[in-house]
């Protein structure tokens, strides 16, 4: 797969960071005065508190349990190569149990009682939505994991970024080109009728469309459904492509119940691997999804010519090479998107050093020099591969991979170039005021 | 027909799966007398003052009050008409005081009136001798007192009928004595029906003796001459 | 004291007392502190159907939902102000709950519970269906601008704080009100005996409808509030726990007191806030901590309170 390669530095800034580098030398003189010397040497050993917010508990917690797991891999992989400008990163991990209400508070707590620098972390779009006002108006950096279209959309504010995971708009469409050339231009799309389904619904029958194929049946299912033998009589007979989306439990009995309806002629089958992850593919049931394929954010498995940074990466993390826990085969990891934590901490670790970050009062400046970051290269740091990030509209871009289950393992078929990723600006934060 | 009739029932009838608790009975009660229901257990007495004050809705047949017919009214529009109603089994706020019991019963008539409040409160639970413990709970009190206490609550309403079931049950002999005259005290002033198995005070209080068996009625007469009725006896007083 | 003067005294003293505090509450207390008062404010509603009028809902995330969507539908898609909008939020309250209450009081115990219960899911599922608008359970943020009531920005700490005090001292009014005058007498004797309110000629159906009516509206307004003090609307607020959340706190209050909505919102908030710190297990801690008060205090703090020491209060 061509990987697209810098061999320049780790992040490449616009001169804009040239101004910041003006503003800390002014820091450091400042620095001559008495008083201020105590306090920034005091400070200077104390360790750079990241507000973690995880899903602990409630329908997140699988995710939750592994973006743990990867934020604490980072964390000591950062810690031990001496951490962030000298000083060691801790990480304050609060439960917002996938709750938007709790997310707000947990922001607040970071904010104000545990005086952390940053807010990370968050993967489900609901909790980013209901935190996101609330890091704005606290004005600390809110760092989200979270995949969803909501930084990008302009839906947000300049406090909150996503430059370590792409986002479902740029996956969804990137999807178009290889499922018309090479699966079929008659695609029905199977989805939950709420926000995330029609999210795919949308992105997917407009970039289609774009590649000369069309989307000939829509069939969304209440979220409320446990058995879908009904709706499958409603796919077109002249369909070409099944693109399913199904999240929650109730994948397994769409699985199944989608095998006993087509029996062994079926036509292709195209998913996310959102509806299974956290999920082992030889869970029984999933036998169909045999010679189907997926898009996965990051190979669960690892694969022939496994990149090193992916294999120290899944070292770090604890990972064995079928995407389960090291300790536990069962265990199975949220692949696909946990790399986002590593990526973004790694992430932050650049926008401090570049911006010479001191604490709370430089915050605005961390958020400048990470929308300054442009390209970020495939690399120990960022193991899921290269990236462009836009600083605009505070979302990351990237490869997009493709896999096919092939004897119940997902085996790469086709990596996306991040062009495919890209789609138009719909804000620039840069221009609203901290 | 002497007075004017404050009650007229015809051919009331209340059925409980097959068995007729209330059966075809004409029943008509003047203003201002005191009359009493009498009959044995389950004889239909309950029942029958629940199908007067709507709490029981009737299978068949009407109920006339002041003149108007009030068979589809619901309890609350024929208690607010101007009839009061205390139960067989004790139903009081136990949780509230006693002043607030009363009060209860007393505003819905003078809303938003403090002052008359208050006073109709005082003279309800004077009349009954509970005047005293208005600030203790209600269902701190004795079985007597609550029973009492329902009294006053039926009084608070200034009801232009007053049923009251069997309201001397429980109470001890000098409450009994003190129950007596407040009844006398009462006539005039309201009509009262009163279910009583207490034989001196239907004889003592009563202007009327309605006897209900089977729930149909068996006679009606005075205290006077029901004594000499024969079927009365057989049926209720058991001296047949 | 008479009762009434009592009522004036407390309830004019937490209000002093919450308004004293923004002085000296640190900012992350603050904060909670804000936000405390708008759950409070749902849970006074939630109080004045459960703990006065004694009808147990299991749907009044519904109301709290018709508040915020009224205000923030309205706000997203015909542009509305914010007070125009707040008013709109309320007003959705008002019409969903006259209607679930016409329709739901028409049974009792259990079934009033099953069928609120329904009525939310109903408004949850209606809210995730009309996911184009809504943006179902993803929700969405009212944005700073479209935050600032007659020209005041709510965003801000010292103004939300404030919002929401206003909001919290007219509902604990209204609510202190309510249960002083002779309707809200009724309430309590339709709680306390239902049966022998009805015979003392007192309309119960259409008690409990306007009580479903205050109740709905109050909780709608902490609903709209919400929305428009923290800036964000979504479906979990609508979903089945955020029934459940003002039961808990009134009950851990008091039910069928005043302050005790505000006392357990208080108490619950703090009570996974700092057990949220101490274990991942937090809801175990909490879940003991409400067994241990219903096992031992059953009224509730402030119902304990009232029991122990102090009978007077309202
Ligand atoms: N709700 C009901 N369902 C079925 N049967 C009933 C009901 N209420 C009363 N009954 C029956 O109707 C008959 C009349 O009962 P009611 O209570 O009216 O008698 P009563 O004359 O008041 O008796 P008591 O002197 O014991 O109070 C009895 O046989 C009783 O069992
Ligand atoms: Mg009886």
């Amino acid at each position: 797969m061509p990987i697209i390669k810098k061999p320049s530095r780790l992040v490449t800034r616009r001169s804009a960071l040239k101004g910041l580098a003006v503003g800390t030398g002014a820091v450091a003189a400042a620095g001559t005065l008495p008083g201020f010397v105590r306090y920034s040497q005091a400070q200077s050993s104390e360790p750079i508190r990241i507000g973690f917010q995880v899903h602990r508990t409630g329908i997140g917690a699988a995710y939750g349990r592994w973006y743990d797991r990867t934020t604490q891999a980072a964390t000591k992989a950062i810690n031990d190569a001496g951490g962030i400008n000298g000083r060691p990163v801790e990480i304050i991990a609060e439960d917002d149990g996938t709750d938007p209400k709790r997310g707000a508070e947990v922001v607040e707590k970071f904010a104000s009682q545990h005086n952390c620098d940053l807010a990370f972390g968050t993967l489900f779009s609901h909790v980013v939505f209901g935190s996101a006002p609330r890091a704005g108006e606290l004005k600390i950096p809110y760092f989200v994991v979270s995949e969803g279209h909501h930084v990008a959309s302009g839906k947000l504010n300049r406090y909150t970024l996503q430059p370590g995971i792409t986002d479902v708009k740029s996956q969804v469409q990137a999807m178009a080109p290889f499922v018309s050339d090479n699966l079929g231009k008659k695609v029905t799309m199977i989805y939950p009728d709420f926000a995330f389904g029609h999210d795919h619904r949308d992105y997917f029958s407009a970039a289609l469309e774009q590649q000369g194929g069309e989307v000939i049946a829509k069939i969304a299912i209440p979220p409320t459904e446990s058995s879908f033998t009904k709706y499958f009589p409603k796919i077109p007979r002249d369909t070409e492509v099944i693109y399913h989306v199904m999240v929650g439990p109730a994948v397994l009995t769409f699985v199944k119940e989608m095998g006993e309806f087509y029996g062994p002629n079926k036509p292709e089958i195209f998913g996310f691997i959102d509806s299974l992850e956290a999920v082992d593919m030889a869970s029984p049931g999933l036998e169909f999804l045999e010679g189907s394929y997926f898009w996965e954010g990051n190979p669960r498995y690892a694969q022939k010519d496994q990149s090193t940074y992916d294999k120290d990466y899944r070292a770090a993390v604890g990972v064995d090479d079928n995407g389960a826990s090291v300790s536990d085969p069962k265990d199975v990891s949220t692949y696909s998107h946990m790399f986002g934590c590593w990526e973004t901490l790694y992430t932050i670790k650049d926008g401090m050093e570049a911006a010479g970050y001191k604490g709370p009062e430089d915050r605005t400046k961390l958020i400048e020099a990470v929308e300054s970051i442009t390209d970020i290269p495939h690399s120990a740091e960022h193991p899921q591969g290269a990236k462009i990030f836009n600083g605009k509209t505070h979302q990351v871009f990237g490869h997009q991979y493709i896999s096919k289950v092939k004897d119940g393992k997902l085996e790469l078929a086709h990596t996306t170039s991040i062009e495919d990723t890209l789609y138009d600006d719909e804000v620039d934060y840069t221009t609203q005021p901290f | 027909m002497a007075a004017l009739n404050l009650l007229t029932t015809k051919g009331l009838s209340r059925n409980f799966g097959g068995l007729w608790a209330v059966h075809n009975v004409d029943f008509e009660l003047p203003e201002g007398q005191v009359r009493a229901l009498i009959g044995p257990n389950g004889a239909g007495k309950s029942t029958f003052v629940g199908l007067l004050c709507g709490r029981i809705p009737a299978s068949s047949g009407s109920v006339q009050f002041d003149g108007r017919d009030v068979t589809a009214l619901p309890a609350h529009k024929r208690i607010a008409l101007g009839m009061a109603y205390t139960f067989q089994i004790t139903s009081i706020f136990a949780k509230l005081s006693l002043w607030e019991n009363v009060a209860l019963a007393v505003r819905r008539k003078h809303h938003g009136d403090a002052n008359a409040v208050e006073g109709g409160v005082k003279a309800a639970l004077s009349r009954v001798g509970l005047a005293d413990r208005a600030d203790q709970l209600a269902g701190d009190l004795s079985y007597g007192h609550q029973r009492l206490l329902e009294i006053a609550m039926g009084l608070g309403q200034q009801p232009r009928l007053l049923i009251l079931d069997e309201p001397t049950q429980g109470l001890a002999e000098s409450e009994v004595d003190d129950f007596k005259k407040l009844v006398r005290n009462l006539a005039g002033e309201t009509t009262v029906l009163l279910i009583e198995h207490n034989m001196d005070v239907v004889m003592d209080t009563a202007d009327m003796i309605t006897v209900l068996n089977f729930g149909e009625v068996l006679a009606e007469e005075t205290p006077e001459t029901i004594r000499d009725n024969s079927a009365v006896q057989a049926a209720y007083l058991g001296t047949g | 004291m008479s009762a009434a003067a009592k009522s004036v005294w407390l309830h004019g003293g937490v209000i002093t007392l919450l308004f004293a505090l923004q002085f000296v509450l640190p900012a992350y207390h603050h904060g909670n502190l804000a936000r405390i008062m708008v759950l409070a404010v749902y849970a006074m509603g939630y109080n004045m159907l459960f703990g006065y009028t004694g009808l147990l809902s299991l749907g009044h995330a519904l109301f709290f939902a018709a508040g915020m969507y009224g205000l923030g539908l309205t706000i997203a898609f015909l542009d509305f102000a914010p007070s125009p909008a707040l008013l709109s939020g309320i007003i959705s309250a008002l019409i969903v709950s006259a209607v679930v209450g016409f329709l739901a009081l028409r049974t009792t115990g259990v079934a009033f519970m099953i069928v609120t219960l329904m009525f939310a899911q109903a408004g949850f599922l209606t809210i995730l269906l009309f996911g184009e608008y809504t943006r179902g359970d993803e929700g969405f943020v009212i944005q700073q601008p479209e935050r600032v009531l007659a020209g005041i920005d709510l965003t801000t700490p010292g103004n939300r704080y404030f919002a929401a005090l206003i909001l919290f001292s007219v509902c604990l009014i209204i609510t202190a009100r309510v249960v002083q005058t002779p309707f809200g007498k009724v309430l309590i004797a339709i709680r306390e005996n239902e049966d022998r309110a009805r015979m003392l000629g007192y309309d119960v159906l259409r008690h409990k409808l306007i009580a479903v009516i205050i109740s709905g509206t109050m909780s709608g307004a902490a609903g709209a509030a919400y929305a428009l003090l923290f800036g964000y609307v979504g479906a979990s607020f609508a979903a089945v726990q955020y029934s459940i959340f003002p039961l808990l706190w009134v009950l851990l209050g008091g039910a069928g007191t005043t302050i005790g909505p505000l006392v357990g919102t208080i108490f619950m908030f703090y009570l996974i806030d700092l057990s949220s710190g101490l274990t991942s297990a937090y809801m175990l801690i909490a879940g003991v901590t409400l067994v241990l008060l219903t096992l031992f205090a059953r009224q509730g703090l402030v119902g304990e309170l009232r029991k122990r020491a102090l009978p007077w209060l309202p």
